[in-house]
């Protein structure tokens, strides 16, 4: 079964470019995206449900100072909640970076374990309310 | 939809499909809320549960049990292959499940077009809001016998169609009877069978939406009830019929001659073969519902409910019923004296009772314990949430009343009772009805 998988990356001035890469529990690239000169990115892509999605965002600046921040992210229509994309996130945000909730000031890994899931099953196990 | 906390059948789905068979369209008519309702009676988190259905508060003991449910529907329907998905909302109450389980059809079925309509859509402005997130193609508002067929023959500019407002169907009468023949009725606590014999009410109390939606009362003739009956009785052999109007005395001259007709046909049968049925009944003063019409009622088996709401005269006058106590006191009598089975529908701390009203209630129920499983069945008592779409609602300015829009969280600046205080005389005055006069209580 496949469904959209899209997300807003924002990030500082002074990030020149960041590359995002998401790739499936077989190493098979969905998408491989360079982007500069720009503050923030949307990503799209098409995902398989009852997979491992890994969504890798190097700043390659790798300036630490610097934030780059998943704000949103969708499966299909539903909308994660802030609470599941912290959960997600391989890096959890430090004690000062509290007025971001999903951010990194180096690389960061976002990995969406869909294997062994089903949709609802993901949503629900994550508390993720779908909001209207 | 799920969760209506009821172990009868819903007749949406199949008052369409009849409409829809009228003209030509096939359909499968599903009541997924006897199953999931079964579910949930069967669970050990029942109130985990009602978080998920009524606030979508997710708990780690029910993720397993929500996930069952929201599989089991959405497979019910998938194996079906539909090209047009129609769900139908009885209540608000319906609204947390349908978006999950719309979320999943969306993934299991994307080229399936869903639909939603019924009384459910329409509060937190829930139609406008799930179609924008993409979850469903299309809503429809109001009556949906004649409104949905012109949706399925691609009619989008009918009224009613994406949009609020919507015409209510003129003739009752015209329509095709429900047809329930993919239900198992024998699946239900009770087989019984769903009749629609008015819409709108003869009534207009502030707190209810009845009389919001339908503006008009309209009703079936007794011939035309009667003869639905029959229809259903042949092809069901059920004989209890649940009346799904507010009012089954809306139409006192049609009411009397239904009556005689369903007394007059138990007389020919067998006790397993006579109708029973089931429905609201508004109180009137004595003289229009003389002993006589009660000697009948007791012919036909019949249980009422009787829309209560408070005995202090003054509260009731105001929110719109007008029968004093004495006339409720004889309508007890009556029913005691010829075995006929009521339902008390109370509503506990109306906005305008008072403290020294809580005790008069209490007081009521004590010197009336002797109708406890005597004529009283059973006391639901329900706390008051306010409406959108109603005159309460509307008016909760002119009566001091704040919070109106968090449904049960409103309260009277005048009397300054906070929601807190509410709950704690609604337990006390189930704890008086039930422990004390040994009423059986809801």
């Amino acid at each position: 079964m496949n469904t959209d998988l899209s997300f807003f990356l924002e990030f500082e001035q002074g990030i020149e470019s960041v590359d995002v890469v998401i790739h499936d529990r077989d190493k098979n690239i969905l998408a491989d995206i360079k982007q500069s000169h720009n503050h923030s990115v949307k990503v799209n892509c098409k995902i398989k449900l009852s997979n491992k999605i890994s969504i890798t965002i190097n700043n390659q600046n790798n300036i630490k100072s610097k934030f780059v921040k998943l704000s949103r992210l969708w499966l299909g229509n539903i909308e994660l909640n802030q609470q599941t994309l912290l959960q997600l996130c391989e890096y959890t945000p430090s004690q000062s970076d509290t007025k971001f909730t999903t951010i990194w000031n180096h690389n960061g890994v976002v990995v969406i374990d869909l294997f062994d899931k089903d949709f609802t099953s993901f949503l629900l196990h994550y508390h993720n309310h779908i909001q209207l | 939809m799920p969760l209506v906390e009821t172990n009868r059948a819903l007749a949406g789905p199949a008052v369409l499909k009849s409409s829809l068979a009228q003209h030509g369209i096939d359909s499968v008519a599903l009541d997924l809320n006897a199953d999931v309702f079964l579910k949930f009676k069967s669970s050990a988190h029942q109130s985990y549960l009602r978080d998920f259905f009524y606030k979508q508060i997710i708990h780690d003991e029910i993720i397993d049990e929500v996930n069952l449910m929201l599989h089991y529907c959405a497979n019910q329907i998938v194996k079906l292959n539909p090209r047009i998905i129609g769900l139908s909302l009885f209540a608000d109450d319906c609204q947390v499940f349908t978006t999950w389980l719309c979320a999943l059809l969306k993934q299991m079925v994307p080229d399936a077009v869903i639909v939603i309509g019924g009384p459910g859509i329409v509060g937190f402005d829930y139609a406008k809001k799930i179609k924008k997130a993409k979850l469903i193609n299309d809503y429809i508002s109001g009556d949906g016998e004649i409104s949905f067929v012109n949706y399925i023959q691609g009619n989008m500019e009918y009224t009613g169609i994406n949009s609020s407002s919507w015409q209510p169907v003129e003739d009752l009468m015209k329509l095709p009877y429900p047809d329930y023949s993919d239900y198992n009725l024998y699946w239900y606590d009770q087989p019984s069978i769903p009749l629609i014999d008015s819409r709108g009410c003869v009534r207009s109390c502030e707190f209810c939406d009845v009389i919001e939606i339908w503006k008009k009362f309209q009703y079936k003739t007794a011939d035309f009830i009667f003869a639905e009956m029959m229809y259903q009785i042949g092809r069901h052999n059920v004989h209890h019929f649940d009346f799904r109007s507010s009012i089954t005395n809306g139409n006192l001259r049609e009411f009397r001659k239904l009556i005689v007709k369903i007394a007059e046909y138990n007389q020919t049968k067998f006790r397993s073969e006579q109708i029973s049925w089931e429905g609201s009944f508004i109180v009137r003063p004595q003289n229009n519902h003389p002993e006589e019409m009660w000697a009948v009622l007791e012919q036909n088996n019949a249980q009422l409910f009787f829309g209560v709401e408070s005995v202090i005269p003054r509260v009731r006058h105001l929110l719109g019923k007008n029968f004093e106590n004495s006339d409720l006191d004889y309508h007890l009598q009556m029913t005691q004296k010829y075995s006929i089975l009521v339902n008390l529908l109370m509503i506990s701390g109306y906005p305008s009772e008072t403290y020294e009203d809580y005790e008069t209630i209490k007081q009521w129920f004590r010197d009336r314990k002797h109708f406890a499983n005597n004529s009283v069945k059973l006391v639901q008592i329900v706390p008051l949430g306010i409406i959108p779409n109603t005159k309460l609602y509307r008016d909760s300015k002119k009566y001091n009343i704040i919070n109106a829009d968090s449904g049960r969280g409103w309260v009277n600046q005048e009397l300054n009772i906070s929601p807190a205080q509410r709950t704690t005389y609604h337990n006390e005055l189930k704890k008086v009805c039930s422990i004390e006069c040994n009423f059986t209580v809801k």
